[in-house]
């Protein structure tokens, strides 16, 4: 594969996770816990209920924080293939 | 008996978000390898919600036809309104009140949980980790304690691979080269029932690694505990390959030397805070505890691991 197209997929799948990174943080999975709250129900139920929906909502945040770090790591790995061959920066992407 | 109070129009609210949500992360897709693991949690997350959080709520919602039939009997000639957990007590305003389905905050409560939901439990702080061992913080002369689990039914609920990215970025470098290192991380849940807990107090001195410290006589205590044994074991193997290429021969033919180290670490999650009684020393090292801890950033012995995953 050439650095042009190392450089392209890297950026395209950089895209990729950034993507589903913004998708995550607009999905109601992730607000579902503020409707779970004492104003909605109280009890054992409500207990369990919120603990699990705020669990739900850290594990999806932590994708979230994880996909934005590995297409920033993906980004500054296509800046120093891009350095390493700057007659690339003449191509036009 | 606990009960259930409930505001029907925000659980309806409630439901139907968890409906969007559902949705919205079903409709999420991303075949790419580096989105794997995201997508993994994103489909636990899914199932989290379909599975265990709007049933749940449908549940509670469907007190409604219990309500309205509440002095209706059922063929077995009882009343509707005593079935088990739909019993109703009180009606005043808009808040509803029922029998609570689940009778106890905790794991005993609970049927036996799934790999995903330990997690999940573990995340939402549903489920509290046994204390942890004293720690010496690396003085010596410091006093420290072991915990030992000897746990004959426990049963492996689940196994999951947590090796990072980095790690098989890495490990496939490597597979082009003389020198490889391949790390292999590994979550692994067991439910344990019954398992016997004892914590041995020990002092930071200089010990033989392969006997392990000694042991600080008279503060030896046991308890006797069920609950969830979450274990994070690293496995790391070293491969040197030595070409023994002759002209014109396979230059893929080599001598490979390899070493393997395995470590782990740990953390129990009971179903009740156990309570530890004091056990005569010589009951302690038979050799047949299942895993040791302490919260040693390095095993303090061969075969002990760390308190913490």
């Amino acid at each position: 594969m050439s650095t042009i197209a190392q450089v392209n997929q890297l950026r395209a799948t950089a895209n990729h996770l950034r993507s589903l990174a913004g998708r995550i943080g607009e999905s109601r999975a992730l607000t579902a816990y503020g409707l779970a709250d004492t104003d909605t129900w109280v009890g054992t139920t409500q207990q369990v209920s919120y603990s699990e929906l705020v669990a739900v909502r850290r594990s999806l945040q932590a994708n979230q924080q994880e996909l934005t770090d590995t297409a920033k790591h993906l980004e500054r790995q296509a800046e120093v293939l891009e350095q390493q061959a700057p007659i690339l920066k003449a191509v036009p992407s | 008996m606990t009960f259930l109070a409930f505001e029907r129009t925000r659980l309806g609210v409630l439901r139907t978000c968890l409906e969007a949500a559902i949705e919205d992360l079903h409709s999420m897709r991303c075949d790419d390898m580096a989105a794997a693991e995201a997508m993994r949690g994103i489909r636990s997350a899914a199932r989290t919600l379909a599975e265990v959080c709007l049933p749940r709520v449908r549940a509670v919602l469907a007190f409604t036809a219990m309500d309205l039939c509440v002095r209706a009997t059922s063929p077995n000639g009882g009343d509707v309104a005593e079935a088990p957990g739909y019993k109703v007590m009180v009606r005043s305003g808009s808040w509803e009140s029922m029998t609570d389905p689940e009778p106890t905050v905790g794991a005993s409560s609970h049927r036996r949980l799934t790999f995903a939901e330990v997690l999940t439990a573990i995340a939402g702080h549903a489920l509290v980790p046994m204390e942890a061992p004293l720690d010496a913080h690396g003085h010596a002369g410091e006093h420290y304690t072991s915990i030992s689990f000897t746990a004959p039914n426990s049963a492996l609920i689940g196994e999951g691979n947590v090796t990072s990215n980095v790690k098989r970025f890495f490990d496939f470098i490597a597979d082009g080269f003389p020198l490889g290192l391949r790390q292999h991380d590994t979550i692994s849940i067991y439910r344990v029932t019954d398992a016997r807990a004892t914590t041995v107090l020990h002092v930071l001195t200089a010990y033989d690694r392969d006997e392990g410290p000694e042991i600080v006589p008279g503060r030896t205590a046991a308890a006797t505990v069920s609950g969830y044994m979450v274990i994070s074991s690293n496995q790391t193997s070293i491969e040197v390959s030595h070409g023994m290429e002759q002209e014109g021969g396979d230059p893929t033919v080599g001598a490979v030397l390899a070493t393997e180290t395995s470590l782990y670490s740990g953390t129990f999650y009971p179903d009740e805070e156990p309570e530890f009684e004091p056990v005569p020393d010589g009951q302690v090292g038979e050799g047949d505890d299942q895993w040791t801890f302490t919260t040693s950033a390095a095993p303090m012995a061969d075969g002990w691991g760390t308190w913490d995953v």
